[in-house]
């Protein structure tokens, strides 16, 4: 990310006493320890001009459930709005707000896209990284079918429902290998990782990659 | 079981609310037509013949996915005689001779079945005239008995939505529901001023053209888009689950050619 | 009640996922069903936005919802039907039985409502000594199979056509065929004496009307018309929220049930009945009843976090999107509604933390909510009930692995307002995680809880160096993004 933001003469600041959005502690249903760590987050990041996270369900958290956490505390919920307002997510930012597609990036080969479910239907999501593979010199996009169903991460439902989880990754792995893709692409670290690591236990050589490694020409 | 007023209570408790009850029905029930409503009376009332034949095109379209077969008749009589041509080549489904019911209607009068039908010796049941004395049990079961087994049932309608290609029928004396549901075979007449374009149409004649204080439409609606189907067997469409396995509809219309006459609907 | 069977949520589920025949008839409805639906929601002329139109309407109605019930059994009384107002499934149930009594009856024709799935209707009148035969094409299959439904719109979608020849070989005496035409046939046939001879017809009610006292009934095939005129007694059960104010709000509801329930304009029959046979009509009940079951919504409506899940017009749009009920199918979820909605609704009605696996068993994908005809945000209200879960004493202390949860999110709500406990954590665990990792610098076993993960998948490892440490390192580094 860093490369991409430096090629854009942009000023990047990386707080590094951050820790977490959250999100993990809120969708278990633990709200009271989920709000510890966005009172933290707020503080920590709403000075900035504008704050870019390379994870859509991040930033989907702070957009639409922050409001939420502190609904009983206006000013915090104030403070909240305010932030998600200036908080986008990694493609969001390169294509709607800064306007730019090529950031030079380079991938001999096929890419297929995973549309995680955060980025794409609660920040609609779509389009954006779209365009920027389309920039990406060498590459070759393919669609798979279904490309905006789940994963199957979904968070603890990973561990907790190993099975569901597994069947759902599996029908994921099957159309993308159906796409004839040498690597899969995502906006979301957790999608990301969910895919990974089943391609790898089937030892296939499809590679994963964030979009951001894609861009930056891993 | 409880009483009305406790559960009810109940049900307002859960809500909060209390009272505001003349101010939250006069906004949740509407007392008179509102703008919209009377935007759509006033294009029903003032539909010409020309936009019927639209109307009626749209019917022919949306009827075919669902096997709905509409049939464009100049007058009675030819109508008439495409209803003794179907029932000449179709054979009944279930044992026993062939025989038709009918509704007691006056589209349907005009057509004269029985002397028709007469030809190929299929008898045409109609319900009796009400004449002000109850129908007894032993009427009533002679009246199932003869739809039962009628291979055709023939009735008029009281609206065709065009939108959906749906009949729409009240329940009244001489119009029973069984004679569009039993048969296996459907078949309905009716006239093309009596074709509107959809449900908000429909809704709005229903409340504000039946003449009060009597809802338009009694204790009982049809309303009949196709002939019977079902997909629950692997998905797979079949049609004729347990109503009838076809309709077919003649719109009556005549060739005059297309006139601005405006035609209220009754 | 009927059965609940929610604690078998992981058992059904991993069965489910093995049965072949299953999944694939799972992805058959889902690629039918679920995709046509949001080409039909773009197609309708007013827009999608029609469902946030729909949804204001129901939530209108909801709160509302004394005044509508009020004037829908008054209206039904001036129609000729009589109102029975029952408490919970018991009261319902019992009200039905006595009517039967009352009326002698023995024979009995349903149509397909979930209502009565939920309060166990059938087994009751069964054992009443009163026969029911269920009359949908898809019910009648799955009662002479003595199962339960899987999918609320289809309920033996389950079934192969070979399976279904084979039971209707076996329990009606024809000889085998598989071919959809011919089994419809004969269960058109069989189905038919049944009508004709029936003393009771039960349905349920889709959309009452409150202004015009009628209740509505929706099908394709024709059993529910059948069921509901040629039986001498019509008993409709309701569930208290399906009700609407005006006669109009039936356009927009409608149009949006079809085309959610099955991608259509309109379903095949839809029949508005206020009351029994009037004077002059050769057909028609003679008596009327209309069943009105709270069983639990009072409670649901009460709750403003959730009284959103009684809009739900019971069309399955929801189960033919969802992820997660495309593998498990409708057992799993262990009660009459299954898919999100029932993830929603089964715990309100049979308790939150008995049914708990239905809504920590989804992916929150969202997927619902987009496929939902009156837009209700089924996500937001699994979330909630997650945390009214965790809140405890809600009816049950919490127990178990539940317990330890607590304790590890309250020390990671510690740790995360310590960057240096954080940090130090972070790297506790990159380095207890190098015994894990294998040649090929993945993790490929974990110990319990995570080893659901790496029984099936592997694990790329933490990264050597995490991203704020080389920041902190250099900020003139020329290096990349973290993992």
């Amino acid at each position: 990310m860093l490369k991409i933001f430096r090629k854009l003469d942009l000023a990047v600041d990386c707080p590094t006493d951050q820790t977490c959005c959250g999100q993990p502690a809120f969708n278990a249903g633990y709200r009271r320890e989920a709000r510890v760590a966005a009172e933290r987050f707020i503080r920590i990041f709403e000075k900035a001009e504008v704050v870019v996270c390379p994870s859509g369900s991040c930033v989907h958290m702070v957009r639409r459930h922050y409001p939420d956490l502190f609904r009983d505390s206006p000013d915090w919920r104030r403070r909240a709005v305010a932030l998600g307002v200036k908080t986008f997510e990694l493609t969001q930012f390169l294509v709607d707000v800064m306007e730019v597609e090529d950031h030079g990036g380079r991938f001999d080969g096929r890419i297929t896209l995973h549309d995680s479910c955060q980025a794409l239907r609660a920040l609609g999501i779509s389009a954006q990284p779209r365009r920027l593979i389309a920039k990406i010199a060498g590459a070759e996009f393919i669609e798979m079918r279904e490309s905006e169903r789940c994963c199957g991460f979904g968070g603890s439902f990973s561990v907790k429902y190993p099975e569901i989880s597994t069947a759902m990754v599996d029908d994921k792995v099957h159309d993308i290998i159906a796409t004839g893709a040498d690597a899969v692409v995502g906006v979301d670290i957790s999608c990301l990782m969910n895919i990974q690591g089943r391609l790898s236990r089937m030892k296939s050589p499809v590679r994963v990659l964030h979009i951001a490694q894609l861009l930056a020409g891993r | 079981m409880t009483t009305q007023h406790d559960f009810i209570g109940r049900v307002a408790a859960a809500l909060g609310n209390a009272g505001a009850t003349e101010r939250r029905r006069a906004t949740v029930f509407s007392a008179r037509p509102g703008r919209r409503n009377g935007e759509i009376l006033k294009r029903t009332r003032t539909r010409t013949d020309v936009d019927r034949m639209m109307l009626l095109k749209e019917l022919i379209v949306q009827g075919k996915p669902l096997n709905l077969r509409v049939i464009s008749k100049k007058d009675p009589s030819d109508t008439a005689a495409a209803i003794a041509a179907l029932v000449e080549e179709r054979s009944p489904e279930w044992e026993g001779p062939k025989s038709v019911a009918a509704w007691r209607h006056p589209l349907l009068d005009s057509l004269d079945l029985p002397a028709i039908l007469a030809r190929q010796k299929v008898p045409v049941y109609l319900p009796r005239q009400t004449n002000g004395t109850p129908e007894s049990m032993d009427e009533r079961s002679r009246f199932r008995s003869r739809v039962q087994t009628a291979f055709i049932g023939i009735t008029s309608a009281d609206y065709c939505l065009a939108q959906t290609a749906t009949l729409v029928m009240k329940t009244v004396p001489g119009r029973d529901r069984s004679v569009s549901l039993l048969p296996s075979i459907h078949v309905a007449v009716i006239e093309l001023n009596q074709i509107i374009r959809n449900l908000p149409e429909l809704y709005a004649c229903l409340k504000y053209d039946g003449k009060p204080p009597d809802w338009g439409f009694s204790n009982c609606l049809t309303l009949i888009s196709g002939p019977s189907k079902t997909a629950d067997i692997e998905l797979t469409m079949v049609h004729g689950a347990h109503g009838p396995r076809e309709l077919y509809l003649y719109v009556i219309t005549p060739r005059s050619g297309p006139r601005d006459r405006m035609i209220s609907i009754q | 009640m009927s059965q609940i069977r929610t604690e078998r949520y992981k058992t059904e589920a991993r069965k489910a996922i093995k049965d072949r025949v299953l999944q694939s008839a799972l992805s058959s409805v889902q690629d039918r069903l679920g995709k046509g639906t949001a080409k039909a929601y773009r197609e309708l002329p007013e827009g999608p936005g029609l469902r946030r139109t729909a949804h204001d309407m129901r939530m209108q109605a909801v709160e509302n919802l004394d005044l509508l019930l009020e004037t829908l059994a008054d209206n039904i009384g001036k129609n000729g039907g009589r109102v029975i107002f029952a408490d919970d499934a018991q009261a319902a149930v019992t009200a039905c039985i006595d009517i039967a009594r009352k009326h002698e009856v023995r024979q009995v024709v349903k149509g397909k409502s979930m209502v009565t799935e939920e309060i166990g209707l059938n087994p009751a009148l069964q054992a009443a000594g009163i026969e029911v035969t269920e009359t949908d094409l898809g019910e009648y299959i799955i009662q002479l199979a003595g199962e339960s439904p899987s999918h609320i719109i289809a309920p033996a979608i389950h079934k192969t056509r070979e399976q279904v020849g084979r039971l209707f070989a076996e329990k009606l005496g024809i000889s085998y065929t598989d071919d959809p035409p011919t089994l419809t046939r004969t269960a058109r046939k069989a189905l038919r004496q049944k009508f004709l001879t029936a003393d009771m017809g039960i349905s349920g009610c889709n959309l009452a009307c409150a202004e015009t006292g009628h209740i509505t009934t929706v099908s394709n095939e024709g059993n529910i018309r059948m069921a509901t005129t040629l039986p001498r007694v019509h008993v409709a059960f309701m569930g208290m929220e399906r009700v609407t104010a005006r006669l109009e709000d039936h356009d927009i509801l409608f149009r949006l049930l079809s085309r959610g329930a099955a991608a259509q304009h309109l379903a095949g029959y839809i029949s508005y009945i206020g009351g029994p046979r009037q004077t002059g009509q050769m057909d028609g009940p003679e008596d009327f009843y209309l069943i009105i079951i709270d069983n639990g919504r009072s409670k649901i409506l009460a709750d403003t976090e959730f009284r959103e899940i009684l809009c739900c017009i019971r069309c399955a749009a929801c189960l033919n999107v969802c992820p997660v009920y495309g593998k498990i199918g409708g057992h799993a979820y262990g009660f009459a509604y299954s898919g999100p909605v029932g993830a929603v609704v089964t715990p309100l009605l049979v308790g939150i933390e008995r049914a708990k696996d239905l809504f920590l068993g989804e992916t929150l994908c969202g997927a619902c909510k987009d496929a939902c005809p009156v837009d209700i945000d089924l996500p937001r209200m699994l979330l909630a009930l997650r945390a009214r879960l965790t809140r405890g004493g809600v009816d049950r202390p919490t127990e178990g692995g539940i317990t330890a949860e607590k304790v590890f999110y309250r020390a990671w709500s510690a740790a995360i307002r310590n960057r240096r406990i954080y940090t130090g954590l972070m790297r506790t665990a990159r380095m207890a995680q190098r015994p894990f990792t294998g040649v090929d610098g993945m993790i490929h076993h974990l110990p319990f809880p995570f080893d659901g993960w790496t029984r099936s998948r592997d694990l790329k490892p933490l990264t050597s160096k995490f991203f704020t440490e080389r920041w902190n390192k250099s900020r003139l580094v020329n290096d990349d993004n973290p993992t």
